[in-house]
């Protein structure tokens, strides 16, 4: 079957981190997913990449391990690229607060347009009085 | 000017095609300056990176610059570095100009948000004909212009 799934991209890992640490992460999601891994002790960085041909809720395991893991191990937040079914997207992994921040970005907007939506509403209000 | 020890690390994510050249000219740019270690990943497509030396303070803008430069050309992903100077530590976000955009706009965000949702601030709307001269009270939060139909 074609890879419907791939994720990938670096994550900063803390100075303790080990290549051992890499290998039985990777092993524990392996199969039926594809994993490539590289460790670097200079930068103290994972290199990663994911992909195969993955259900849904395989897909969804991948993730939740891999957000586990980098919440375990990451000095800094990442990004990593993802591509479900051909369909580019980002996935924010790494220290929480930093993952917290971008999640909190998309909060804070649709807080904020809902805001302005009312606004709107209540000015267009001044223009049929009568009504 | 004293010089202190710098450290820029990290690594990020680049895209399919980058050459060898991309990567080889940042380290001659910056080899004068500092030791430069880049490790291009071509399976998982990330560059890893660091750059250390004990340097003066230009010196460190001119390896950010080079860097936030490289990495807005070849990132595919905003990327935070660590960055160390003199013992002190910061994060360094580069990378796909959105990303760091977001980043940075978080901050902007949350206030304007702040304002907006203070008690009665609703309320507080003052209408100004167009081109007219308005008579400033306060900061205003917001404006937004409107098309009104003409009244005889």
């Amino acid at each position: 079957m074609a890879t419907n799934y791939e994720i990938r991209g670096a994550l900063p890992v803390r100075a303790d981190f080990k290549h051992i640490h890499a290998q039985q992460f990777a092993e524990s999601i392996a199969r039926p997913a594809h994993v490539y891994f590289a460790t670097d002790a200079l930068t103290h960085s994972l290199v990663l990449r994911v992909r195969g041909a993955l259900q849904q809720d395989e897909q969804q395991s991948v993730e939740d391990a891999l957000k586990q893991f980098a919440g375990r191990w990451a000095s800094s937040g990442a990004i990593f690229s993802r591509l479900r079914y051909g369909d580019p997207s980002f996935v924010p992994l790494g220290l929480a607060s930093h993952v917290d921040l971008l999640a909190e970005l998309d909060d804070l907007h649709a807080q904020l347009n809902a805001v302005l939506e009312r606004q709107a509403f209540m000015l267009k209000q001044f223009l049929a009085p009568d009504q | 000017m004293e010089k202190s020890l710098y450290i820029l690390s990290g690594s990020m994510s680049v895209q399919d095609d980058i050459e060898a050249e991309d990567i080889e000219s940042v380290s001659r740019h910056l080899a004068g300056i500092a030791e430069v270690y880049l490790s291009h990943d071509k399976v998982s497509h990330t560059v890893s990176l660091r750059i250390a030396g004990t340097i003066v303070r230009d010196d460190v803008r001119v390896i950010e610059k080079r860097i936030e430069r490289f990495a807005e050309e070849h990132g595919t992903t905003g990327t935070i570095l660590l960055s160390e100077w003199n013992g002190v530590t910061d994060w360094l976000m580069v990378g796909l100009n959105w990303h760091v955009q977001c980043l940075i706009r978080l901050g902007a965000v949350q206030e304007q948000l702040a304002k907006l949702t203070e008690p009665d601030v609703d309320f507080l709307v003052r209408l100004e004909s167009p081109g007219g001269n308005a008579i400033s009270r306060g900061q205003s939060i917001m404006r937004v212009a409107l098309d009104t139909p003409q009244r005889s």
